[in-house]
């Protein structure tokens, strides 16, 4: 301990004899002290493996299946931090996740799908008994066989049903990243839009501390990584741009007060602005009435990986889809990629569902890794889509 | 405890509790990094880390834990949570660890990092990139010192220990002028030393000499078939795929993908030829050791288009019965080819100048769609103007079969070196 605190000392004098002091940072200070450890009784590694074995058996009933994978994921992200501006905080925030992916080949032509099941929580409090896992298993298996079957989408601009997982990675990459304050100062397009509209007034869009309608999140922070006391950001309000996420240096630089979103992943890693749990709030149409109003484009449910840019323009993979002919699904769609500029396709959104759903596995790579929570409900919107 | 003394008493430990193989990685790194944000240098942090990670096999059973602590409890901990895993996973032939070869110790870089250079080379690119382009925001830079000690040990009595220090540079910026910006872009590379100035450097220069030219970015409106030409940032995306995804283990063991029944036929232009160069003095950041325990040699994944080895490690290599990697993946270099850059885009009729894919993975087929970021428009032999909201489909096993010319320029990375590819077949498409 002495020896690091002696290196950061040496360190601090070095750059203290090149650059100027800036003015004090904000602070916000908060002490929290939060566990979501289970209180039960923690399975032995071999448990856990014959829990995966029960569900690697239960696979193996569909013959037209010709290559299966199991991942469990148990992570526990535990932090005890202090900081001189007498912030004292910890929390142990546990996810468990089991990822199955299965392939199948048709006509020699490969297809592959994959879910991911879990969410905040040690394995003993998300999952109970492998025949839990089964139901998701077999829509697993009935979405792959359609998928199979599917065919490659018309490359284009479209008219798009997202599904609640594609709201909520839409929600990340398209408008996340661009009121990152780091990425505003930089120079991202947001810094235009302040107090503009900027999507559909039925467009309403946070990052969530801990807490959204009511329920504890799927990537609960009480206190950032500087110590500062993690508040909601209201970002786009009823289409209107309304502020930013800000880390202490940031918040100095903007003359705003820090919304605790400085996160770090690692101890060896410096904070830096990031999403916690970032959701477009529900509307008041049906999934079904929304499909129904599509005369010809996608239903897509499945993302897989994302990112954004300055512009705001951005991309995620969909993984899994139908088209939509005359207000019916039709026939699923191969792999694909949506993209658009996140401000002006937001403003073509026309119907938001009033349901909402959680992605609790998701992960973000902005420099280092990070653990996000991403929200929302269906959306209908116009986009660009990947195809022939 | 010294490192050898360690691996020693683990590897007796695990012995003893019934392991018949073993295998432990130590490796320890420090950092010594400087960071910039929004223009000023802010930020000088250091950082002691690395970790143990250990293998043990038992009954043809193998399990594998790791931890980031050194303490003889907390080491002992970790051989303990191996052969516990071990003891729960399924036997598999074809574990194993490498055989005793000859034992030998590598050294590459400088012991500790020359601080002063590092504050004067930040601050020189800094102030030349902002005269050179005023429109370019460099948002994020940093410019890091790392020296990483390993060792790699087993219970064949393989004992092979480096210390490399190299110096990485990396820039994260766009342009932006009135109220128009630029995609974000960012380069990176990897130095044996600071002595040349980083704005010399082409794999940090070329992108923000290109971010300006960004600014005017337009829609293309259009959609069709037609070439591309892969930039050397690019090229990296795509190799990772092909090398990572489709002759990796678990590709080449489930026989999936489109290369896995291809070994020794031609998967690719004549042109391209792909090679694994860990040892070669030009990497500033070498391998000389791979993660199962061999000595890494300079090895060829494909020749003149023709697909010589998967990328295999020693247990994808039991498995299936081909050949281990001696590459053992990663810093790649493409042969340079015989044609300028300036020629290529000639060469194109209507395409696209590919710099930055943004989009899915490919699928089993090689099938890919995705963003065309920071790219251009080329027709009839000309880069007509920047595109935004352009995607680009195409199948990779088609797009390495179209490969019509390899450059003769290549940018060295510091990890790998790499050229601009031209092909044919890609579907691009604006909004």
């Amino acid at each position: 301990m002495k020896d690091i605190v002696a290196k950061a000392n040496e360190n601090a004098f070095f750059l203290a004899g090149k650059i100027r002091k800036k003015g004090s940072l904000p602070t916000d200070p908060s002490s929290t002290n939060n566990d979501f450890s289970t209180s039960k009784k923690r399975l032995t590694r071999k448990e856990l493996i014959e829990f995966m074995k029960e569900l690697d058996g239960y696979l193996q009933k569909y013959r037209d299946v010709s290559g299966r994978t199991l991942r469990l994921s148990c992570l526990d992200i535990e932090k005890s931090v202090i900081t001189s501006d007498d912030s004292v905080f910890s929390s142990m925030v546990p996810r468990t996740n089991i990822i199955c992916s299965l392939s199948t080949e048709k006509n020699g032509e490969k297809t592959n799908l994959n879910c991911v099941l879990g969410g905040c929580g040690h394995f003993e409090d998300v999952f109970t008994e492998p025949s839990d896992c089964f139901s998701d298993l077999d829509k697993l298996h009935a979405d792959l066989m359609k998928k199979a079957e599917g065919v490659i989408p018309r490359a284009g601009y479209h008219q798009l049903i997202l599904h609640s997982d594609l709201a909520g990675i839409l929600a990340h990459e398209a408008i996340g990243h661009t009121t990152e304050a780091d990425l505003v100062l930089a120079g991202s397009v947001a810094a235009n839009f302040l107090n503009k509209q900027v999507a559909s007034p039925l467009v309403t869009l946070v990052d969530f501390a801990h807490t959204a309608l009511g329920k504890t999140c799927p990537v609960p922070v009480y206190t950032d990584d500087e110590g500062t006391c993690a508040r909601d950001a209201v970002l786009i309000e009823k289409g209107i741009l309304k502020g930013y996420m800000h880390n202490k240096e940031s918040a100095l630089i903007m003359n705003c007060p820090p919304t605790g979103n400085a996160r770090a992943w690692g101890f060896d890693d410096e904070p830096l602005v990031r999403m916690r749990n970032t959701a477009i709030l529900p509307g008041t149409s049906k999934l079904e009435d929304m499909i129904a109003s599509v005369e010809d484009g996608y239903y897509l449910q499945k993302p897989a990986n994302g990112e954004a840019d300055s512009t705001s323009e951005f991309m995620f993979a969909v993984t899994m889809g139908y088209e939509i002919k005359k207000g019916k699904l039709g026939r699923a769609i191969k792999d694909t990629t949506i993209s658009g500029v996140a401000f002006d396709m937001l403003k073509t959104v026309s119907m938001v569902s009033d349901d909402m759903d959680w992605n609790g596995s998701g992960y973000c790579g902005k420099g280092q890794l990070m653990t996000v929570g991403m929200g929302g409900p269906a959306v209908k919107c116009m986009a660009n889509l990947g195809g022939r | 405890m010294n490192k050898e003394d360690m691996a020693a008493r683990m590897m007796d430990r695990m012995k003893k509790r019934g392991a018949e193989k073993s295998q432990v990685w130590i490796s320890s790194t420090e950092t010594r990094q400087l960071s910039m944000e929004n223009g000023n240098i802010n930020q000088l942090y250091s950082v002691e880390g690395g970790d143990v990670n250990v293998r043990a096999i038992t009954g043809q059973k193998l399990g594998v834990a790791s931890i980031n602590k050194w303490d003889e409890s907390s080491v002992f901990s970790v051989c303990d949570r191996a052969l516990e895993a071990a003891d729960a996973s399924l036997a598999d032939a074809a574990y194993d660890i490498a055989p005793c070869s000859e034992n030998k110790s590598f050294k590459r870089g400088a012991s500790s990092p020359d601080m002063d250079k590092m504050y004067f080379r930040f601050q020189e690119i800094l102030s030349e990139a902002s005269r050179k382009y005023p429109d370019l925001k460099i948002e994020k830079g940093k410019i890091a010192y790392n020296i990483n000690n390993l060792l790699h040990a087993n219970s064949n009595g393989v004992r092979l220990d480096s210390e490399v220090s190299n110096y990485l540079a990396q820039f994260t910026f766009l342009a932006r002028k009135n109220q128009k910006v630029s995609s974000f872009n960012y380069s990176y590379a990897m130095l044996d030393n600071l002595d040349a100035p980083l704005l010399q450097n082409d794999a940090i220069s070329l992108k923000m000499e290109q971010a300006v030219k960004q600014l005017e970015a337009r829609r293309l409106g259009d959609k069709f078939t037609g070439d591309v030409i892969i930039t050397p940032f690019c090229l990296m995306s795509f190799i990772d795929f092909l090398t990572s995804i489709f002759l990796s283990d678990q590709f080449i063991i489930a026989k999936r993908g489109f290369l896995a029944d291809k070994l020794d036929n031609s998967i690719a232009g004549s042109s391209f030829s792909l090679r694994a160069m860990p040892v070669d003095p030009i990497m500033a950041d070498p391998k000389f050791f791979t993660a199962d325990g061999f000595k890494s040699e300079n090895s060829v994944l494909i020749d003149k288009g023709v697909l010589k080895s998967f990328n295999l490690s020693l247990y994808g290599a039991n498995k299936t019965g081909f050949d281990r990697f001696a590459g053992g993946g990663g810093n790649y270099m493409v042969d340079a080819g015989e044609i300028a850059l300036a020629d290529q885009i000639k060469n194109v009729k209507k395409g696209i100048l590919l710099t930055r894919y943004s989009g899915s993975r490919p699928n089993d087929q090689g099938d890919f769609s995705g963003v065309a970021k920071n790219s251009y428009y080329i027709e009839n032999g000309e880069i007509k103007y920047p595109v935004m909201e352009t995607m680009v489909s195409g199948n990779l096993a088609d797009l390495l079969l179209n490969i019509q010319s390899v450059s003769k320029k290549r940018i060295n990375f510091g990890f790998g070196v790499l050229p601009w590819i031209h092909a044919k077949g890609v579907t691009v498409s604006g909004k």
